[in-house]
């Protein structure tokens, strides 16, 4: 079991995105503490634990169904997030692999352009779903630098590493402005002013599925 | 749309069309889905009406892309409904326009406001954003959708701070009432024990609760039924039925007695919920105290007017029938002249203590000065009277009093006609001095004197002391009672000497003027709030 870095690739194709996936899952349980301790200062206090729970679905998925094109893969992510994972932050990353795996149909490889497009579709699916918009102290606020970037990257046809390198940085800095931020959205609400001071515990778990996207690529 | 393998370019774009219609369809339901969760989850993160109001409009309008809104709740007595919540600038129509729109019926498709009824709770109001003109069909459907779960949570938040303020009030009436109240599970074993029970078993609240019937009212109960045969608690809980009018004695960890009437009344929330009953137990001790009052009063009372009566128609009769010569009717009206003047002084003595038992005494206060009132006083008690002058013993320059001149002379003459009256014909001394604190006046004679244990007890209505009664000597028994009260309105104390020796010393210490203690009330307190 050999491992490659995804950067060095040209262009992504299915086996690449069903690597991902695996990728998402790995960070979430390696972080699912923290998040979860995250959460404990905003929200219910559950949001490690959810994750853990709906990546364990999809590998199930994954492995029961064998979705064989980079569409149907991230909709049958999408889908066992959906069914799986309690609270809010389910049906949030459903809508963004859902409707990103909508967009991807038909297609057998994803350059940067791809890449941007499926991350523009999959944050516009998760802000109307939940109804937020970036300061809002949610997902978000990590997600749309991210695909900003990508937009950015594919403009100037940057390669697929530097691209990657650059979302990475961008929701980098979309997550660390949740901090001063005042929740408007989900459970957080209810503490107001008290929300100040706190990472929202979505904009990291954005994060690390967004750095998976740079990590090294495990060969399955 | 099924595809074949010859079909054109323009079949391939309709099912991708049909495809797509298909999946926005379903992300759609799912969104409903979602904001209805996120709305059930703001329901049931809030318990307080105001602010859940608040939340609802706020997400409601998120969902529905409103400009504005209002929440109105029917207040529960009436029905009439309050605005509880409302965010958006834009002015909103008046409540009754809003409720005429609910109520009539009308499609809203078009109003730049929808009205929602939330079943019987009240009404939710949207405003449409102005560049749409109406709020759209999808969220109509939504807020019929949610519409029922808001009015449940909202009536639920309602009813949630009712129940908490009528408990709020129903602790405070329990905590403060004077009367103790117990309440009894099933088992007979108490759950809830007020302070006035507290003080009542004088044991701390929390000791009493768990403890069963028969342990705090130190019953003996017979074994075999684990209770007494007639127990007034297992009765309540068995029959469901109030019981009134038990008299019970309850000594306390203290050993006091004190007798109680306790009434009972069974609670319970429908019929399958747990019995229990309530027992509210009414400290006697007071009223029993009272009823000895009573009689004491009457008893001396009736004795004290019958007497001058029965002297004055033996005098009266005397003249009427007998024809007496003139130095002897001349002694006849003397002696009526003289009881009636007593008859006189003890219906007052009788007036000024039920003024102060009802708290009406009130002081006309100017500056006096002690010592030529105590001689006034002195030389107005010696005119004809048969007893030898009183030493009289002034210090010099005695500081001023603030008093009531009048009162302060009433006092002054109960006590030296004390002193002549017990004093055994002794010689009766009144001594004047002062001190940085107090003016302190003392009448001393040395005649039969105060049984130690009764000193204090004088000074109750009606309280005579033994010694007095055993010489079956005359009297209301309330000179003291009344002079310790005007003294205690003036500041000042009024008691005996305990180190005088023998004979009795009354000592009466008022504040000089000026004196930082010196109290400014007038009136005083009711009697039964005097400690």
């Amino acid at each position: 079991m050999g491992t490659s870095a995804v950067p060095t690739e040209l262009s992504i194709d299915a086996p690449a995105v069903r690597a991902y996936v695996r990728r998402c899952g790995e960070a979430v349980r390696r972080h699912a503490d923290m998040l979860t301790r995250l959460d404990a200062e905003l929200g219910d206090g559950d949001h490690g634990d959810n994750l853990r729970i709906g990546f364990s679905a999809v590998d199930e998925v994954l492995d029961a169904e064998h979705p064989e094109t980079i569409g149907a893969i991230l909709s049958s992510v999408g889908n066992a997030l959906v069914t799986s994972v309690g609270g809010a932050s389910g049906p949030l990353y459903g809508a963004a692999f859902i409707e990103a795996g909508f967009v991807a149909r038909g297609m057998e490889r994803i350059g940067v352009e791809e890449l941007a497009t499926l991350a523009r579709a999959a944050a516009d699916a998760l802000a109307r779903r939940g109804r937020c918009r970036v300061g809002d102290k949610t997902i978000f606020d990590a997600l749309a630098p991210a695909a900003d970037s990508l937009a950015a990257s594919a403009a100037e046809h940057q390669p697929i590493p530097v691209a990657l390198r650059r979302a990475v940085a961008a929701a980098r800095q979309g997550m660390r402005s949740t901090r001063p931020l005042v929740a408007r959205r989900g459970l957080a609400m209810r503490l107001g002013e008290r929300s100040r001071g706190h990472l929202d515990p979505g904009a990291v778990s954005c994060f690390l599925m967004v750095r998976a996207l740079a990590l090294p690529a495990v060969d399955e | 749309v099924t595809l074949e393998p010859g079909d054109t370019r323009s079949a391939r774009e309709q099912l991708d069309a049909e495809h797509r219609r298909i999946f926005r369809e379903a992300q759609r339901a799912a969104d409903t889905i979602f904001s209805h969760y996120q709305l059930s989850q703001l329901l049931a993160t809030h318990d307080r009406t105001r602010p859940m109001a608040a939340a609802v409009l706020d997400e409601l309008m998120h969902v529905c892309d409103a400009a504005g809104g209002g929440i109105w709740l029917a207040d529960p007595p009436n029905g009439e409904l309050r605005l509880v919540a409302r965010a958006g600038d834009e002015l909103m129509p008046p409540t009754g326009e809003l409720v005429a729109q609910l109520t009539t019926g009308a499609d809203a498709a078009e109003d730049p406001w929808i009205v929602v009824a939330l079943e019987d709770t009240g009404i939710l109001a949207l405003s449409a954003p102005s560049d749409a003109g109406h709020i759209d069909a999808a969220a109509r459907r939504f807020l019929s959708l949610v519409r029922h779960e808001l009015a449940g949570a909202l009536r639920s938040a309602q009813l949630r701070e009712t129940l908490e303020l009528e408990r709020t009030e129903l602790s405070a009436i329990i905590e403060n009432a004077t009367d103790a109240i117990l309440v009894f599970d099933a088992e007979r074993r108490v759950t809830r024990a007020n302070p006035a029970a507290a003080r009542l078993f004088d044991r701390d609240a929390r000791a009493i609760v768990g403890e069963r019937c028969d342990v705090l009212y130190a019953c003996a109960p017979i074994e075999a039924i684990g209770r007494c045969a007639p127990c007034p608690v297992a009765r309540v809980l068995e029959r469901a039925e109030p019981l009134d009018g038990e008299e019970r004695i309850i000594v306390g960890n203290g050993g006091e007695p004190t007798s109680v009437v306790i009434s009972y009344a069974p609670t319970r929330i429908g019929p399958e919920g747990p019995s229990r009953a309530v027992a509210i137990l009414r400290d006697t001790s007071e009223l029993a105290r009272l009823a000895e009052l009573r009689r004491g009063f009457l008893a001396s009372i009736s004795h004290e007017l019958r007497t001058p009566i029965a002297l004055i128609k033996g005098y009266a009769e005397t003249l009427l029938h007998l024809q007496p010569d003139p130095s002897d009717a001349r002694r006849y009206l003397v002696g009526i002249d003289d009881t009636t003047s007593r008859l006189g002084h003890l219906v007052q003595q009788i007036l000024d203590a039920t003024q102060l038992a009802a708290g009406q005494l009130v002081l006309d206060l100017e500056e006096v000065d002690l010592g030529e009132l105590v001689r006034e006083t002195v030389d107005q008690l010696s005119i004809g009277a048969r007893a030898e002058r009183p030493r009289l013993a002034l210090a010099g320059a005695l500081p001023h009093v603030r008093a009531d001149r009048d009162r302060l002379r009433q006092v002054l003459e109960n006590l030296l006609s004390n002193a002549q009256k017990y004093g055994d014909r002794t010689p009766i001394g009144v001594q004047v001095e002062a001190s940085a604190t107090a003016v302190e006046i003392r009448v001393s004679d040395d005649g039969i004197g105060i049984p130690a244990d009764e000193r204090e007890l004088v000074f109750e209505q009606f309280h005579r002391a033994r010694n007095v009664r055993e010489r079956g000597m005359s009297g209301s028994g309330l000179g003291l009672a009344i002079s310790r009260r005007i003294v205690e309105a003036h500041g000042g104390t009024l008691g005996f000497d305990p180190d005088a020796g023998s004979g009795t010393t009354a000592v009466l210490r008022l504040p000089p003027l000026g004196a930082a203690d010196l109290r400014d009330a007038t009136t005083l307190a009711p009697a039964g709030s005097q400690p």
